[in-house]
């Protein structure tokens, strides 16, 4: 009981941030413009944070699934001549099929090895999109990708794609927290905790982590597409090993295995890279620094701070009531 | 119920694991102890799975079990516990447990998403047992609390209880009472005995003499890979060949 209160406390509270975020974004087209990136990064980051932060399966080549996700939705609106929103869909399912195939051999890796393999898929997926003129239109990406519409009505501003993605970010919320407290998402936590034991307790860990990798792909798949639909216009550039990085940033960042952490990530590296424009050569730079504070003083990411303030609170709470009792 | 027939295991040049020969009856507590090194855990590991036998079979409920993975093995009725902690530390004491019942539940990614009603009744299902097995084995306090901050006792209950999750008609004990104290062997004991009057077979490596001379049925002992004896607790405890393992040979020096 008490704790559906919280919940439902912590609800009030996100849907009272939303107003007001809502409020205010409606007079700045480019205040928009940035929330809309937080909302895919936040996607995207989310589809890591599965495989990573709850199965404990490292990537280093996101980038990978966010352009397959990119390039097939806007390759079957642009040649196919499909709805977009039926395309970021079948997109999704794409980028999925990817992570599928990558996770047959990647099941078996572990740390440095695993690292490896997914730092060399990104590169292919990057060196792929950026030769195959014919089909990708090469370094010069693509241009006049259609925006979504669904029922007849077109997200052509940046504030109705706002709100577009924020349902979407909300859907994947619940989706990702319905996985998680599940069969699936504990066999998930399992293997990241202790493989042997996860096998020896029935769990088919070869299994699950395919299917980890399948769940991730799938969601970066779609933000990538989101992404394509929401610019217009996709070139290779967006999707080199930096951008890894950068979902890897922001994952460490926030904090691993939480429903907030990608979202808390997304949102402060994404305004970083807004306030820093000016200093785009240095922006790895600037990515490089969050990576040292998360190692050195935040191992739990920010989230880990909010943990670490309420458990705390909690004990001067206790102790409060062992003085008075 | 479970029967190794002339088992052998070789790591290189070691023969860990030497034609070895034991059958555990249904619905006794068995006893499998010998020295340090002499291959109890490695047998441990051919039977859950984590090994395959250079030769020999593995029959469990009449079908050869030897060489598929430990999964497999568990969902077969095989749950076993660890004589080094295996828990999953930053889950939940309950979560731990729940994780146990996974062979005995199907919900998969699509129902849980969707949370159908079938995966709601599971859950719930899932969430009463396993309070019941953490009841059994009074855990009960701690259902909340993260597996590592339990003490070692705890943690080693917190093994059992998740292994009795799976429901298993055979249950490996790999050293449950390493670093417990006098009180909380004998409360083991008390509880291999509840477990067992369960109708579960209960396979047991264990050093502590006391506490398997007290709790089983049968003894098989072994030595350098070899079976040295097998019989009830009380030959063993006169058996020459036993004695002369544990405290050294005299006789040839």
């Amino acid at each position: 009981m008490l704790n559906r209160l919280k919940e439902k406390k912590g609800l009030l509270i996100a849907l009272a941030i939303i107003t007001v975020v809502c409020g205010l974004m409606l007079k700045e087209r480019y205040l928009a413009l940035v929330l809309c990136f937080v909302c895919i990064n936040i996607i995207a980051v989310t589809g890591l944070d599965i495989l990573f932060g709850y199965t404990g399966q490292v990537s280093f080549g996101h980038a990978g699934y966010y352009a397959i996700g990119s390039y097939t939705s806007a390759l079957l609106t642009l040649r196919l001549n499909l709805p977009p929103a039926l395309a970021v869909i079948i997109a999704g399912f794409v980028s999925m099929l990817f992570g599928v195939i990558i996770a047959f051999p990647a099941a078996k890796l572990v740390k440095h090895f695993l690292s490896l393999l997914t730092i060399a898929f990104g590169q292919m997926v990057y060196i792929f999109i950026a030769v195959t003129v014919p089909l990708t239109n090469g370094t010069s990406g693509i241009v006049g990708i259609p925006h979504i519409s669904i029922f007849g009505y077109t997200f052509s501003t940046n504030q109705s794609n706002f709100f577009l993605l924020l349902g979407v970010v909300i859907l994947v919320f619940i989706a990702k927290k319905r996985i998680v407290d599940s069969r699936v998402g504990r066999a998930f936590i399992a293997i990241r905790e202790n493989p042997h034991a996860a096998n020896g307790m029935g769990i088919n860990v070869r299994y699950y982590k395919i299917l980890a990798f399948a769940v991730s792909a799938f969601l970066t798949g779609i933000a990538g597409a989101l992404y394509a639909h929401l610019m217009g216009f996709i070139s290779p550039d967006t999707f080199t090993a930096s951008q890894s990085t950068l979902f890897m940033t922001m994952l460490l960042f926030g904090g691993i295995g939480s429903l907030v952490g990608p979202a808390i990530g997304s949102a402060i590296l994404v305004a970083t890279t807004e306030l820093m424009q000016s200093f785009v050569s240095y922006q790895m730079l600037i990515y490089a620094i969050f990576i040292l504070i998360v190692l050195f003083y935040l191992p739990n990411g920010v989230v880990g701070i909010i943990e670490s303030l309420k458990e705390s609170s909690r004990k001067q709470h206790t102790d409060k009531a062992v003085n008075n009792a | 119920m479970l029967k190794l027939e002339k088992v052998t295991i070789r790591f290189g040049g070691l023969t860990a694991v030497n034609e070895v020969d034991m059958e555990v009856p249904k619905g006794s507590i068995f006893g499998l102890i010998g020295p340090n090194g002499a291959g109890k855990t490695t047998l441990f590991n051919i039977i859950s799975g984590v090994y395959a036998p250079t030769s020999g079979r593995v029959l469990f409920e009449e079908k050869e079990i030897q060489g598929i993975p430990p999964y497999k093995v568990n969902k077969l009725g095989i749950a076993r516990t660890y004589q080094n902690i295996n828990l999953f530390k930053q889950m939940t004491v309950l979560e731990n447990v729940m994780v146990g019942c996974h062979t005995k539940t199907g919900a998969g990614l699509m129902s849980s998403i969707l949370r159908t009603r079938r995966q709601r009744a599971e859950e719930k299902s899932v969430r009463e047992k396993c309070l019941d097995i953490l009841h059994f084995m009074q855990l009960d306090s701690k259902i909340d609390f993260k597996s590592r901050n339990l003490s070692y006792g705890e943690q080693r209950r917190l093994e059992i209880a998740r292994a009795l999750a799976s429901e298993p008609k055979l249950l490996l004990l790999d050293e449950p009472a390493a670093g417990m104290n006098g009180r909380e062997k004998e409360e083991l004991s008390e509880t291999i005995r509840r477990i067992n009057e369960k109708g579960v077979t209960v396979l047991l490596v264990e050093h502590d003499m006391k506490l398997v001379m007290n709790v089983t049925h049968i003894i098989c002992v072994l030595n350098y890979g070899k079976k040295i004896a097998f019989g009830e607790p009380a030959d063993i405890q006169q058996n020459q060949e036993v004695i002369a393992a544990y405290l050294g040979d005299t006789r040839n020096d």
